[in-house]
């Protein structure tokens, strides 16, 4: 038998015979891009629940609030009457954050003397907590500016030396690759791809299991025209499925994609070819599919988690970062996510190699595996054979 | 029964949580970023400019790799990654700001990873308030202000903030409890989506039994070792991580009980719908798997679109995790009672539609089952 018979016999497989083969691999990353997608819609974390509890009430302590209530980063959800009802709405966790103007406020203020304002926030959550840290900063400093220019003309400084003087220097920040901080750009790329390398598991899982449980059938073929033929389809249609994938968070969700599509297909078609290889050669030891699928998701977290995506490896112990280097998807799904947002990845050559290695080396060692055992079913099958005949003689 | 036969299913139950546990915990064992790599360029090159770099140098969020002497050499850094910021000081800065002429400190950081954005962004802003506050004290004093109160005019509001329940910012502490129970979440699945699958095999073999009862003999076993597996996560996250327990142990085994026989009856039901156990298991993964980034316990309910909402809503995760970490790290959860009652309730909900599903389908293949013996 010849390859391209493999390969037809395969596509029969995916297509018609098992139709899930092909559902997983074009649209288990398609499915995930779409929920984290939609879900990450709105970019930053805005309308964070917080309660001003304003015991000063008066003009200069109404114009903090008002900064507060005008920013997006932040709902007003009451303005409580008391200290024990604004800790009330924080332990109901009604508010996340709270803001406790003193009595005095505006009085010390005025008489030259600084005042402080409190901050309360739950810490439980950081995305929440970072929100509510860095706005209510952005928000105070903007007020004290405002205040303290007004302080410096009531010295005497005319207005612009009193801003200069009280706000020597501006901040000027250059956010680079992800100006507006979005979540959905940083976070959802990942995610698909994650899925993707599940996607091509549970595919190819399905086709090499099967293949053990029919090892007669292409017994005539040389086990590498065997492997080739099985795995050559997957990793095309892997390969079409990233890319269906990219366009759609690109002109779907608005990602944006700054790089070029060689460096795209590099790791594409490198990442494939490893994922493939890992899914073929954990299949040669799974007595079943579902066997394999336990493990398969089992695999998934640690395999995004510690992939290096979110939390960076440096600042990983040495255990994680060993493990985090034998994962497949610690050389891609970070560097698809720079090429994308940067338009680069510096380690794009290196991670590039490393997935050729591996995913060459572990093709090599799932077809030797494939070889192997059917040799020994082979050395067995004169056995059974002898077997028959003398049952069928008795 | 189970404890004989099906050693792998113990082996799921307990080992994929407690891996999880074990493997994110060492994970997350640093609980902040810090040493981001920092690059300086400093065109003043003044005892003011060198104040300032001081400050950055000071501060445990930065490790300083390198002060380079060009623009170029800062986009290389950064390009390399071998910095993840930049500092730049302006030339004249120090006499900018002695002239009262107001100057500009740029801060730039790459922010494909949030992780390193969100850090240098609160903690770089920080520092350059803190430098323009001294900075703007000084200034006034120049026109006759005296010290205490030209740092007022400065800063005539303060802020002080008050972190509750997670002081630290730790990030262990804010993922952890999150994480064990999705393993755990993972684990009840694997399993329960797989238990009647032998006993539609063998309807012969078990047709004196009631529907009910076989069930409720998967259902129990499954449940009590769930229920046990997850206060054994939450034990290794307390006593080996060392993440802090404020809560009661009342509390956790309320809710742990409540998520554990939602999840088992959830697995159950679609083990007694699934006409193929195997494609059910994997089809449904979509939703396992996804669940946890949906459930509100890290990007917040308020601040998801009305999809994520429904979605949210819909998943019994978000009904526990997030009360389990602020059971750990509050001490108390709000919705607690509410939460276990809905999760009680839907469990019951998906057990009665088990029985019910398990109960028709035995009678539509017992005839089969009876030709085959015959």
């Amino acid at each position: 038998m010849r390859v391209w018979q493999i390969v037809k016999r395969e596509l029969h497989d995916i297509f018609v015979k098992d139709r899930r083969r092909a559902n997983f691999i074009f649209g288990a990353s398609i499915a995930y891009l779409v929920i984290f997608g939609l879900l990450y819609g709105e970019h930053i974390v805005k309308n964070v629940p917080i309660v001003i509890y304003d015991e000063d009430q008066t003009k200069l302590s109404r114009s903090l609030v008002q900064f507060f209530a005008d920013s997006e980063r932040f709902n007003l959800v009451g303005q409580p009457a008391s200290q024990e009802e604004m800790e009330q709405m924080l332990y109901e966790q009604t508010a996340y954050a709270a803001i406790d103007i003193p009595y005095d406020f505006s009085r010390n203020i005025t008489a030259g003397r600084s005042s402080p304002v409190l901050l309360i926030a739950n810490g439980m959550n950081l995305l929440v907590t970072n929100t509510i840290t860095t706005a209510t900063q952005e928000i105070l400093l903007a007020f004290n500016q405002e205040v303290s220019t007004k302080l410096g003309e009531w010295a005497g400084l005319s207005s612009t030396l009193a801003h200069n003087k009280t706000a020597p220097i501006e901040i000027i920040l250059r956010v680079l690759n992800n100006p507006t901080l979005s979540y959905r750009h940083f976070f959802v790329i990942g995610l698909a791809m994650a899925t993707f390398q599940q996607g091509i598991f549970l595919s190819v899982g399905a086709s090499i299991v099967s293949e053990y449980n029919n090892l007669r059938e292409l017994a005539a073929a040389h086990p590498w025209q065997v492997m080739v033929g099985k795995l050559l389809p997957y990793f095309v249609f892997a390969t079409v499925s990233f890319f269906v994938t990219l366009l759609i968070a690109i002109h779907v969700f608005d990602i944006p994609c700054k790089g070029d599509f060689i460096s795209l297909f590099c790791l594409a078609t490198t990442f494939s070819l490893t994922a493939i290889g890992v899914s073929s050669l954990l299949a040669s030891f799974c007595t079943s599919e579902i066997t394999f699928t336990k493990i398969s998701l089992t695999y998934s977290v640690p395999a995004f988690t510690l992939s290096g995506y979110i939390w960076p490896l440096a600042s990983m112990d040495g255990f994680s970062q060993i493990i985090a280097y034998t994962f497949p998807l610690f050389y891609f799904s970070d560097a698809v996510r720079d090429v994308m947002l940067a338009g680069y990845s510096p380690f794009l050559y290196r991670n590039i190699v490393v997935l050729l290695v591996l995913g060459l080396t572990l093709i090599s060692l799932s077809t030797f595996v494939y070889a192997h055992k059917r040799h020994r079913l082979e050395l067995t099958k004169e056995q059974p054979d002898d077997a028959e005949v003398t049952v069928g003689n008795l | 029964m189970l404890l004989r036969k099906r050693f792998s299913t113990i082996l799921i139950l307990f080992g994929i949580p407690l891996l999880y546990t074990l493997l994110f915990g060492s994970l997350y064992s640093a609980n902040i970023v810090k040493n981001i790599p920092l690059v300086i360029y400093d065109q003043d090159q003044t005892a003011t400019s060198r104040t300032l770099v001081q400050a950055f140098a000071d501060s445990e969020r930065y490790e300083i790799v390198a002060q380079v002497s060009s623009q170029e050499e800062v986009e290389q850094y950064l390009h390399n990654r071998q910095a993840m910021a930049a500092v730049f000081v302006p030339p004249h800065f120090s006499k900018d700001i002695k002239m009262s002429h107001s100057t500009q400190a740029l801060i730039e950081t790459n922010a494909s990873n949030l992780m390193f954005a969100n850090g240098v962004l609160a903690s770089s802003q920080e520092i350059i308030q803190t430098f323009a506050a001294g900075a703007g004290q000084k200034l006034l004093e120049g026109v006759n202000q005296p010290p205490a109160q030209a740092l007022k005019t400065v800063a005539p509001v303060r802020l002080s903030v008050r972190i509750t329940d997670n002081p630290t910012t730790a990030y262990s502490n804010f993922i952890m409890a999150g994480l064990s129970i999705n393993g755990l979440q993972i684990a009840i699945f694997l399993v329960s989506c797989t238990l009647l699958t032998a006993d539609y095999l063998d309807l012969a073999g078990r047709r004196k039994l009631p529907s009910w009862a076989i069930i409720m003999g998967k259902l129990i076993p499954c449940w009590l070792l769930a229920i046990v597996s997850g206060l054994l996560c939450i034990g290794m996250l307390v006593f080996y991580f060392k993440l802090p327990f404020r809560g009661n142990l009342l509390q956790l085994l309320l809710i742990n009980s409540a998520f554990t026989f939602a999840m088992s009856n959830l697995g159950l039901f679609i083990s007694a719908a699934a006409p193929n156990v195997l494609a059910t298991m994997q089809n449904t993964a979509i939703y396992i798997m996804s669940s946890f980034l949906c459930s509100g316990y890290s990007w917040p309910q308020f601040a998801m679109n009305k999809f994520g909402q429904i979605y949210a809503a819909l998943l019994p995760i978000t009904y526990a995790a997030a009360d389990i970490r602020s059971i750990m790290l509050a001490g108390h959860a709000p919705n607690l009672l509410r939460n276990s009652a809905l999760l009680f309730g839907f469990g019951c909900l998906c057990l009665l539609l088990a029985i019910v599903v398990f109960n028709l389908r035995r009678k539509q293949l017992a005839p089969q089952c009876q030709e085959g013996l015959t």
